[in-house]
C-alpha cells in the first residue's frame, strides 16, 4: 500500500464498486456538512455574521485563561472540520491522481481539495474576532462545497468512462 | 497506480499542514479547557469542589465532576480520529522509508499505543484515581510522537531515501576476498 488506494480503479475486477460507494458516503458528507453549517450559522455572509461574529472578543477585560470567552467552541469546530476534510481531501486526491484528465488541472484541483477547508476553517475562526470575514467566509464555503461536488463526479465520471471499464461486472 | 512520490508530493505535504494544524489545535484546546497544571486536571476531572478541598488556594472555576457519558462521548469521536491519523502518519512513514528500520517500527507501536493510552488516561484518573499527572504526560508522549512523524514524513517527503547515493553492497565488496 504505497498510498491510500492503489490497483486498477476503474477496471471492474479493481476496487470500483467499493470506491463508488466511498465516494457516494463522501458526496452525502459534503452535503451534510453544507447543511449543518447553514442550518447553524446560516449560509449568507449577514446571517454568519450575526452567529459568529462575537463584538466584545477583542475585549481582553473579558477574557479569562488568555481566551475570549465563546473561542473554544468555535476552535472545537475547527479541529474537527480539519480532520473530517483532510481524510476526505486525502482519499479523493489518492483517486484523483490516478483519474485521467490534464494533469495541471488535476493537481489544482488536489491543492484546492486541501487548501479550502483550511481558508474556510481559518476565515470562519477570524470571524469571531472581525466581522469583515463574513463575506470571505461565504464564499469559501460556497467553493468549499462546489470544489468537492465537482471532484466527487469527476472520480465517479473517471471510474465509469475511463478506458477499460466494463460496465455490469462486479470487483 | 503510479509509484512516483513525486506526483504525490503536493497532496502529502498538504495532508501533513492539515494534520499539523490538528495537533496544534488539540494542545491549544487541552491548555485551555484542561491546563497542564495536576490542580487544573484534577480539577477537569473530578470538579471544582473536589479540587478546592484538595488545592484550597486555587480559584474556582465551578466544573462539575465528569460523568462517564461525557467522557465517552469525547472518546468515541478521538478513537476514530486517532486510530485513522495514526495509521496515516505510520504508514506514510514507513512506506516512504523505503526499508524501514526496526526502531520506526517500534516508534509506530508506540505511537498507536500511546493513542490508546491519551483516550484511556482520562478515564483513569476520573474513575480509577490515577495521578493528574499521568493525564498530562499521555498528552505530551502523544503530541511529541505526532509531530515526531509528522517532522519525518515531511523530511521523506522532501528528501526521498532513494534520491541519495546507494552505497556499495557488501556482497561486491566482498566477493573477491574470500
Amino acid at each position: 500500500m504505497k498510498f491510500f488506494v492503489t490497483g486498477s480503479l476503474a477496471s471492474a475486477r479493481g476496487p470500483r464498486l467499493i470506491l463508488t460507494w466511498t465516494l457516494l458516503l463522501l458526496a452525502c458528507f459534503t452535503a451534510a456538512h453544507l447543511a449543518r453549517e447553514t442550518l447553524s450559522d446560516g449560509f449568507w455572509p449577514g446571517d454568519l455574521a450575526a452567529a459568529l461574529h462575537s463584538p466584545e472578543a477583542l475585549d481582553y477585560a473579558n477574557w479569562n485563561d488568555s481566551m475570549a470567552p465563546g473561542f473554544a467552541a468555535r476552535l472545537e469546530e475547527f479541529h474537527v472540520d480539519l480532520f473530517l476534510f483532510s481524510m476526505a481531501a486525502l482519499i479523493l486526491s489518492a483517486i484523483l491522481y490516478q483519474a485521467h484528465g490534464p494533469e495541471r488541472l488535476r493537481r489544482a484541483l488536489i491543492a484546492t481539495l486541501f487548501a479550502l477547508p483550511l481558508s474556510h476553517a481559518a476565515c470562519k475562526l477570524a470571524l469571531f474576532f472581525f466581522e469583515a470575514f463574513a463575506w470571505p467566509t461565504f464564499a469559501l464555503s460556497a467553493l468549499l462545497h462546489g470544489a468537492y461536488g465537482a471532484a466527487l463526479l469527476w472520480c465517479l465520471s473517471f471510474l465509469y468512462r475511463a478506458r477499460g471499464a466494463t460496465p455490469g461486472a462486479r470487483p | 497506480m503510479k509509484s512516483d512520490h513525486s506526483a504525490l508530493r503536493p497532496a502529502l505535504l498538504f495532508f501533513l499542514l492539515l494534520v499539523a494544524l490538528e495537533f496544534a489545535s488539540g494542545a491549544l484546546l487541552y491548555y485551555w479547557k484542561i491546563g497542564f497544571a495536576s490542580a487544573n486536571v484534577f480539577e477537569y476531572y473530578h470538579g471544582s469542589e473536589a479540587a478546592l478541598a484538595r488545592y484550597p488556594d486555587r480559584p474556582d472555576r465551578f466544573l462539575e465532576p465528569r460523568t462517564l457519558l461525557g467522557l465517552t462521548k469525547i472518546a468515541l469521536g478521538h478513537l476514530l480520529a486517532y486510530g485513522v491519523a495514526t495509521l496515516a502518519l505510520a504508514h506514510f512513514a514507513r512506506s516512504l522509508a523505503g526499508r524501514p528500520p526496526r526502531w520506526l517500527d517500534w516508534l509506530c507501536a508506540l505511537f498507536f499505543f500511546a493513542a490508546l493510552l491519551e483516550i484511556a488516561a482520562g478515564f483513569l484518573v476520573r474513575f480509577a484515581d490515577w495521578p493528574p499527572w499521568f493525564r498530562t504526560g499521555a498528552f505530551l508522549l502523544f503530541q511529541s510522537l505526532g509531530w515526531f512523524f509528522i517532522a519525518l514524513t515531511v523530511r521523506l517527503v522532501l528528501r526521498p531515501p532513494h534520491a541519495a547515493v546507494a552505497p556499495p553492497l557488501p556482497a561486491a565488496a566482498g566477493v573477491g576476498e574470500r
